[in-house]
């Protein structure tokens, strides 16, 4: 493809308990400027799998290597991958003690070292990009959700991230906002931003993805090219689950 | 019950009217309580007069009479009553202040070993605190004054460290424990004690512009600043070293000394100062412990995570994200921690520790003087609480999470 | 076949499992070492210069004096009238664990059998035989619900419980003709707090609830009223509550209506108590969403049936775990009558010790009370953990 491979999964395991397993065998490569979509049931273990990429998830067995270098339990390691991976979550964990606009440079002031200037300049073109600029001094909770989220997004890029990671980004937003937050996700597409994203959002996959990966049980069950995977699934399974969300 | 017509006001109306209805309940209600009341009143007059004795708060001015045992203030037999309240009131006072500093310390420490990794050190604290929890106040006191103070020995046979006979039969302790009290070698300002205070003063000074400073410099670069620690440390320090560069000292070691019944000089500590002390600082340490704790596990995880997946360190998290949500939870009940150890402290009179209530108890013996006294008690009580609850609120408002 | 433990550990790790929690938990790193070294001194030290000469003490003074420490000055020849008390507990405690369906009701085995292990030590026939009815109660109680419906059975604890208190008052005290009258003034130690306790915590419900109800009300006066009453009475100690019952209640009441010092403190106790289930209540109540309120009124339910129907059931059944709690703190607050002169489970230590028999005894009395104290309240606070999760209640808000 003469795409640079990003994110490589090598027979990834995780369980909680010997009964109790989560990942069962996971394999897969993520490449640079890709847009990746992962849909699958609840509990099939998709949010596992994406947090174990930033490390906020353990694995047990197998091998997890993000540009190059290994994801193990040592720290530098796992700071370095950190250092180039932004996430957000479902719940936005927006910190609510600080406006928006410190929340967004309150990485860049102690990781990066920016000065104050430079940090804030850099906020609030993020801001301005996300659309939130005019509540850059006001606080978490006075925004709407859609609003938090798009300001987590701003929060994440801030750090200057190769690859994003998106935990059901509008699961927790009333259907009138999911839009705004969807139209931000796919600017980001645009400009080229590799994306890893776990949502229920159908339209999102069908217009923006590259791949999009279907998870259930553990496993990555079927992956391909939006019109193929939504057009022609090849696996039973993936059959099933897409006539069950796709004619309610 | 049958109305006649629209135009009388019936009681069926004014039931049904919801307004009306509010207004009648209010009557009634107002008429009960104020007839409760004047029967109390006219009661407790009664009472009084058979006793040839009026309300008033006259007698406050008299001498007492009364001999406290151990006071902050200078007062004698003759002091007026008034007088030795005022000596109880700082003695609860001065007594509450030391027991919040020494119980918020300690609770927070247990907090801390609660949460730590280690699972020794996890089951101590857990089993400290319920212990704490389970076990009255007043027991906890008991049990400090009588079954460890009282069993001590004599001041001539203390339990002592750093003794010294002198040669001329003085014999002198670095620290004394008996069932009198403790008593130890403590630092008192000579007369050269007044540049040391300037330079104090100097320090405050110096630390207050190192707090502006501090502020000023959060502002420019929009990192958070150390603007308590870093001053109170500066402050510490400035302290101690104009002490060693002052050519004359400003303190000197005051040694406890055996007299003939017993000690003079040091530091001394009542058994039954201590008692009460240790007893508060032990119960309420175990309630604050548990206050820290569960505002710290508060802090929502995925707060944690947002924070290590911008790449902040454990510290850094703890710092600058854990902490100041934790401290919004936490304030309102340390607050009534703390009102609740100066209310606590009305348990010395349990075990003879002159604080403001004891007094009280004192003074209505001596005179009779029940309802005075007992209006005035409940009076300074209910003001600590007041000035205390608005402060919190203040500082609440403050620190609230701004909402919508 | 696949490994399923963690592949992270060794072979050696992998059979020692114990010795690997030991090492993850106690020595994962030098600062853990430290902290385990440091409790190893600190557990040391507790037990040497603290546990070991308690129990070298002379424990006679315990033994001598279990009944004062129990029951007080009830006379010896009425005590089975507390047993009774006791039976009457353990049946409803028994029938309460099998309406919670709890399989394997570990602590009932375990209260059966310290009791008949008390058997063994020195006590009264007559305590042993009383020992022993017990324990069979507790535990066939619990075996015999089971023949009841679900149903049935929750009624009748639910009227058990509540009859608690006037039956406890009517057996301990007794009434004209069928049983011979103790009065107040001879009941002492635990039984005293206990009964305190308890019945401030029953008086203290309705008082509450009408004080938050009043504080919530939307007529001025009433919640004006209301609110100075509970500040003030929060606002003071205890003691003080307690001083203006002994000294001020009966200058207030008419002559003929002398109360009784154990009316005094109780009035004093279930007032203090009143005030601070009052805000419990109002923390409860504000906890019922309006649209309750709302949905009762769509249906033309009176504000009184509402308030009975619908509000309540939901508050009461949220501030149970409050509820439980409170008993404890009432038990603990409750040690405070001693400070009047009232010989409750504190106050009994002191007239102990002026016993010239038993002057050194203080220690030993105050320990063994201690003891008394923490297994209640630690056990009633554990059992109301239980209840919350039972009851699917959760204590911390929102998800």
């Amino acid at each position: 493809m003469g795409k640079k491979e990003l994110i490589k999964f090598e027979n990834v395991h995780k369980w909680y308990t010997p009964e109790f397993e989560v990942l069962k065998g996971v394999d897969y490569k993520f490449y640079k400027g890709d847009v990746n979509v992962i849909i699958g049931p609840s509990g099939s273990g998709k949010s596992t799998f994406l947090r174990t990429i930033n490390a906020l998830e353990e694995y047990q067995q197998g091998k997890i290597t993000v540009d190059g270098i290994e994801l193990n339990h040592n720290i530098k390691n796992i700071n370095a991958i950190r250092s180039k991976i932004g996430m957000v979550f479902q719940q936005f964990n927006l910190f609510p003690h600080l406006s928006v606009l410190h929340n967004v440079t309150l990485s860049p002031l102690w990781i990066l070292k920016q000065s104050k200037a430079e940090a804030e300049e850099r906020a609030m073109e993020l801001l301005d990009r996300v659309g939130v600029k005019a509540q850059a001094y006001k606080y978490p909770n006075q925004l709407s959700g859609g609003e938090q989220q798009r300001v987590a997004i701003a929060r994440s890029l801030a750090m200057n991230p190769e690859i994003m990671l998106f935990d059901e980004p509008t699961s927790a937003l009333d259907p009138e906002m999911i839009k705004e937050v969807l139209d931000v996700m796919t600017e980001l597409a645009d400009k080229n931003m590799t994306l890893i994203v776990v949502t229920h959002e159908l339209g999102f996959a069908k217009a923006v993805a590259d791949n999009v990966i279907f998870f259930d049980g553990g496993k990555i069950v079927e992956t391909a090219s939006p019109q193929e995977f939504f057009n022609n699934p090849k696996n039973d399974r993936t059959k099933l689950f897409l006539s069950q969300i796709l004619n309610h | 019950m049958k109305l006649e017509g629209k135009s009388r006001i019936g009681i069926k109306s004014i039931w049904q009217d919801t307004h009306r209805r509010m207004g009648l309940i209010q009557f009634i209600f107002f008429v009960f309580i104020i007839y409760i009341i004047a029967v109390f009143t006219t009661n407790i007059f009664n009472s009084l007069a058979k006793l040839d004795m009026t309300l008033s708060f006259r007698f406050l001015n008299n001498p007492s009479h009364i001999n406290i045992g151990e006071s902050l203030i200078d007062i004698n037999n003759s002091s007026s009553f008034l007088k030795i309240i005022f000596a109880g009131f700082i003695n609860t006072i001065s007594i509450t202040v030391v027991a919040i500093f020494f119980s918020t310390f300690i609770g927070v420490f247990i907090a801390l070993c609660r949460l730590s990794s280690n699972w020794l050190i996890k089951k101590i604290a857990i089993i400290y605190i319920e212990i704490i929890r389970n076990i009255p106040l007043l027991l906890l006191l008991l049990i400090w004054y009588r079954a460890f103070f009282l069993k001590l020995p004599g001041v001539k046979n203390s339990f002592a460290m750093g003794k010294e006979v002198s040669s001329d039969g003085i014999t002198s302790f670095g620290f004394s424990l008996s069932n009198r009290g403790l008593s130890m070698t403590f630092f008192k300002p000579t007369e050269n004690f007044n540049p040391w205070l300037i330079c104090m003063a100097i320090g405050l000074i110096l630390a207050i512009v190192f707090i502006l400073y501090l502020k000023h410099r959060q502002k420019e670069t929009g990192k958070e600043q150390r603007s308590f620690l870093y001053p109170l440390l500066l402050f510490i320090v400035f302290a101690i070293i104009t002490y060693f560069i002052l050519p004359e000292k400003a303190l000197y070691k005051d040694v406890p000394v055996l007299g003939k019944y017993n000690i003079s000089g040091g530091l001394h500590i009542t058994a039954e100062w201590f008692s009460l002390f240790s007893g508060l600082v032990l119960y309420t340490s175990g309630f604050i412990a548990e206050i820290f704790r569960s505002g710290i596990q508060g802090v929502s995880n995925g707060q944690i995570e947002a924070a290590r997946a911008l790449g902040l360190s454990h510290m850094q998290t703890v710092r600058l994200v854990v902490i100041p949500q934790a401290k919004v939870v936490i304030i309102p009940p340390l607050t009534s921690q703390f009102l609740g150890v100066a209310k606590n402290t009305s348990l010395g009179v349990a075990i003879g520790f002159p604080d403001m209530f004891a007094i009280t108890g004192t003074i209505m013996n001596q005179t009779g003087r029940t309802l005075e006294m007992i209006l005035l008690i409940m009076s300074i009580y209910l003001t600590l609480s007041l000035i205390t609850s608005f402060f919190m609120n203040q500082y609440n408002k403050k620190v609230q999470l701004k909402e919508r | 076949m696949k490994n399923k433990l963690n592949p992270f550990l060794s072979a050696e790790e992998v059979k020692h499992p114990t010795l690997f929690w030991v090492r993850k938990n106690l020595f994962s790193s030098v600062g853990n070492v430290i902290l385990t070294l440091i409790s190893f001194f600190l557990i040391y030290l507790l037990i040497v210069k603290g546990a070991l000469p308690l129990l070298k003490l002379d424990w006679t003074v315990i033994k001598a004096n279990m009944k004062l420490i129990f029951t007080g000055s009830y006379p010896m020849d009425q005590l089975w009238r507390v047993w009774i008390l006791v039976l009457y507990i353990a049946i409803f405690f028994g029938l309460t664990f099998r309406v919670f369906s709890i399989k394997t009701p570990k602590l009932i085995f375990i209260i059966s059998g310290i009791l008949f292990a008390f058997c063994f030590l020195e006590f009264s026939v007559f305590t042993k035989v009383f020992f022993v009815l017990t324990a069979s109660l507790l535990v066939g109680s619990y075996f015999l619900g089971s023949l009841v419906t679900k149903r049935k059975l929750t009624q009748v604890i639910g009227l058990g419980w509540v009859l608690l208190m006037p039956f406890s008052f009517i057996i301990i005290r007794g009434f004209g003709g069928f049983l011979p009258i103790v009065k107040p003034n001879l009941w002492g130690g635990l039984l005293l707090s206990l009964l305190i306790s308890l019945t401030s915590i029953f008086l203290s419900l309705p008082i509450g609830l009408l004080l938050a109800l009043g504080r919530r009300s939307k007529m001025k006066f009433i919640r004006v009223v209301c609110t100075v009453i509970i500040e003030v009475v929060r606002g003071v100690p205890l003691i003080t509550i307690l001083f203006i019952g002994y000294l001020i209640l009966p200058m207030a009441l008419p002559a003929s209506w002398t109360p009784s010092v154990f009316i005094r403190a109780l009035a004093g106790v279930v007032m203090f108590h009143s005030a601070y289930m009052a805000e419990s209540f109002r923390g409860g109540l504000q906890g019922i969403s309006v649209t309750q309120y709302e949905a009762a009124k769509s249906l033309n339910i009176g504000t009184v049936k509402t308030m009975f129907l619908i509000i309540l059931p939901q508050v009461l059944k949220r501030m149970i775990p409050i509820l439980v709690n409170s008993f404890t703190s009432a038990l603990k607050d409750t040690s405070l009558i001693s400070i009047i002169g009232m010989l409750d489970l504190i106050g009994i230590s002191t007239s102990i010790v002026s016993n010239p028999k038993y002057l050194t005894g203080s220690a030993q009395v105050l320990f063994f009370e201690g003891l008394i104290y923490f297994i209640l309240c630690f056990s009633i606070s554990k059992g109301s953990m239980v209840l919350e999760k039972r009851l699917g209640i959760n204590t911390k808000v929102g998800m």
